[in-house]
């Protein structure tokens, strides 16, 4: 793709021949262009947001390329500007680049000149861009999120909510569904995205290890402990922990963990002395907790603690619309990683892996189009690239739903009630935290029913 | 990935859909998970060594495979057996999959299709696309 692919050039000049010649020239170089023959009609272009780079003449009607400059300035601050001028003179070149003026051309114009000035032009504004956007994810890490369907865009509208949030969050789904990433997502989107994020899998761990991984041990706790070490939690403090598989948490550490979360503070394996902590806690489950609490298998305590927010990721099946973005974001990685030139998926197995039923959810077909990368000759992935078994046979797959899918509404009433209760029910307070003003907040109230 | 992440392939009495068990092996790798191949009988039998020899038949390169035979009760057995393995990441019904597609009554009186809700996890069946059935 060319650099300058789909970037707008308006071009301002009242000699109709001028701009003839411009649009010509430009325009077989890619861009798409518009044309003003006066200053009126450039500036309701401007008006409407339309140009990434403004070619204008210096002198015009009553409006003159300088008022031109200043208005894009003003509004479009990113847009570059090139000067045209039949009248070069020193001072009007100065108080244009001044004002901001990208370039200076002479007329009449050389093509070569203005072909290599626009050019020019245009490297700069797409870098700007780049770096923008790079700043905008880097705040909001619900972008990593990849997907549009509605299923997706409510865990991304519920990331972003809870951003200025530091109350613990439980994440629910099937494996594969991308649970750390959207724990993830939150902590960069969260006040604490400087500090660390680390994670523990409470699955790996037997119940003799995991205290030591999540507490420390002090020097001599045990044979072999020669001196002290600092756990996940004193680690992460100011950060966040993220415990996957939290269901798998033996009931020993979950009475722990919960001591943890009531009373910030903690000891090392073999200490005296309490260690006070301000970490935030995510957890992670693909088991439904529940059904955990009421076996007897989890406390039913801790899962209040730690479902203060809920997420629940959608299997893959529930947003399939979101398959070929997929695809396109995993190739992108394996090209990057592997220099793979893999560019497009032909229609027959676009239809096989539009139809397949994932059990495995995104992870899975992340392997998959890394499989299908490996074995495609071309630039195309084609039907037999794929598993053969996405091929040669017909699977279906059922998935459960583990629990009620939560509304925005039942999420929002649960962290209303939460904010509510931490700031001690002071509304101005309260109305502050959720970003909302005071009348908005008895509203709610109302509607969710939630009583002094 | 860690080790816990299982693939339950469930075969009722001889019903061994070899589809299924290729499906299951290849799941397997994608999803770095080990195979469990679970046999539930009515009775003990002779031929109980089938499920060795089809399990060696395929390759499964990367893929730890392994196989229990259980005699009894099957959904008692089920439940047994569940009780003593981490909960699966995905559970493959690896016999007639008109138990479960079927909108006759072999879904809803079957065993499996009555218990299957108490699997937390997906469940998958595989058939052979046309007659294609040799990888």
């Amino acid at each position: 793709m060319a650099l300058h692919e789909e970037l707008a050039i308006l071009v301002v000049d009242d000699d109709p021949i001028a701009l003839k010649i411009i649009d010509r020239i430009l325009t077989k170089e890619g861009f798409k262009i518009r044309l003003a023959q006066n200053g009126s009609s450039a500036l309701a272009q401007i008006k409407n947001g339309w140009p990434d780079i403004v070619l204008t003449d210096l002198v015009l009607d009553e409006i003159s390329g300088l008022d031109i400059l200043a208005e894009v300035k003003r509004r479009m601050p990113e847009t570059e500007v090139v000067i045209l001028t039949g009248h070069a003179s020193v001072n009007s070149t100065i108080e244009a680049i001044k004002a901001g003026a990208f370039h200076y051309l002479e007329k009449p114009l050389k093509p070569d000149l203005l072909r290599h000035t626009i050019r020019q032009a245009a490297e700069k504004y797409s870098l700007a861009a780049r770096v923008r956007n790079l700043e905008i994810e880097e705040e909001d890490g619900s972008l990593a999120i990849i997907g549009k369907a509605p299923a997706l865009a409510e865990v991304k509208r519920l990331i972003r909510y809870i951003k200025e949030s530091d109350s613990n969050v439980l994440i629910t789904g099937e494996t594969g569904t991308g649970k750390e990433l959207a724990a993830r997502a939150i902590h960069k989107s969260s006040t604490r995205r400087n500090r660390k994020f680390l994670a523990v899998n409470c699955a790996s761990f037997t119940e003799q290890l995991l205290p030591n991984e999540l507490f420390g041990h002090e020097r001599e706790a045990y044979t072999g402990a020669a001196s002290y070490k600092a756990g996940l939690l004193e680690s992460a403090d100011g950060g966040t922990v993220f415990f996957d598989e939290v269901g798998d948490m033996p009931l020993t550490m979950q009475a722990k963990l919960l001591r943890v979360i009531q009373e910030r503070q903690f000891f090392r394996v073999g200490g005296t002395k309490p260690i006070s902590i301000d970490t935030r806690i995510i957890a992670a489950t693909n088991r439904d907790l529940k059904k955990l609490c009421d076996a007897g298998c989890f406390r039913r305590d801790l899962f209040f603690r730690l479902n203060v927010i809920g997420i629940n990721m959608p299997a893959l099946c529930e947003h399939r619309d979101d398959i070929p973005m997929l695809i396109s974001h995993f190739l992108k990685k394996v090209s990057a990683r592997a220099g793979s030139r893999i560019e497009k998926v032909s229609r027959e197995a676009m239809q096989l892996l539009k139809n397949y039923g994932y059990p495995g959810n995104v992870r899975e077909l992340e392997n998959i189009v890394e499989h299908a990368s490996s074995m495609a000759r071309g630039r195309t992935i084609e039907v037999e690239d794929l598993p053969p078994d996405l091929t040669d046979f017909h699977s279906s797959t059922f998935h459960q739903k583990e629990n009620e899918l939560e509304s925005l509404e039942e999420a929002e009433k649960r962290y209303i009630r939460w904010v509510l209760e931490k700031v001690g029910n002071k509304k101005s307070h309260a109305a502050k935290i959720l970003g909302i003003d005071r009348s908005s907040l008895y509203r709610k109230m109302k509607r969710y029913e939630l009583t002094e | 990935m860690g080790p816990t992440n299982l693939i339950l392939l469930i075969f009722e009495q001889d019903d061994y859909r070899e589809e299924s068990l290729r499906y299951s092996i290849m799941l397997a790798g994608r999803m770095a998970s080990t195979l469990l191949v679970l046999v539930l009988r009515d009775h003990q039998d002779k031929g109980d060594d089938r499920i060795n020899r089809l399990v060696s038949k395929i390759p499964h390169d990367g893929v730890t495979i392994r196989t229990e035979i259980r005699c009894g009760d099957k959904a008692s057995e089920l439940l047994k057996y569940v009780a003593t393995i981490p909960p699966p990441t995905t559970v493959v019904w690896g016999s007639d999959e008109s138990v479960l597609t079927s909108g006759s009554e072999k879904r809803t009186k079957h065993w499996f299709a009555r218990f299957k809700s108490e699997f937390q996890c997906p469940i998958v069946t595989s058939k052979a696309r046309d007659l294609k059935s040799d990888v």
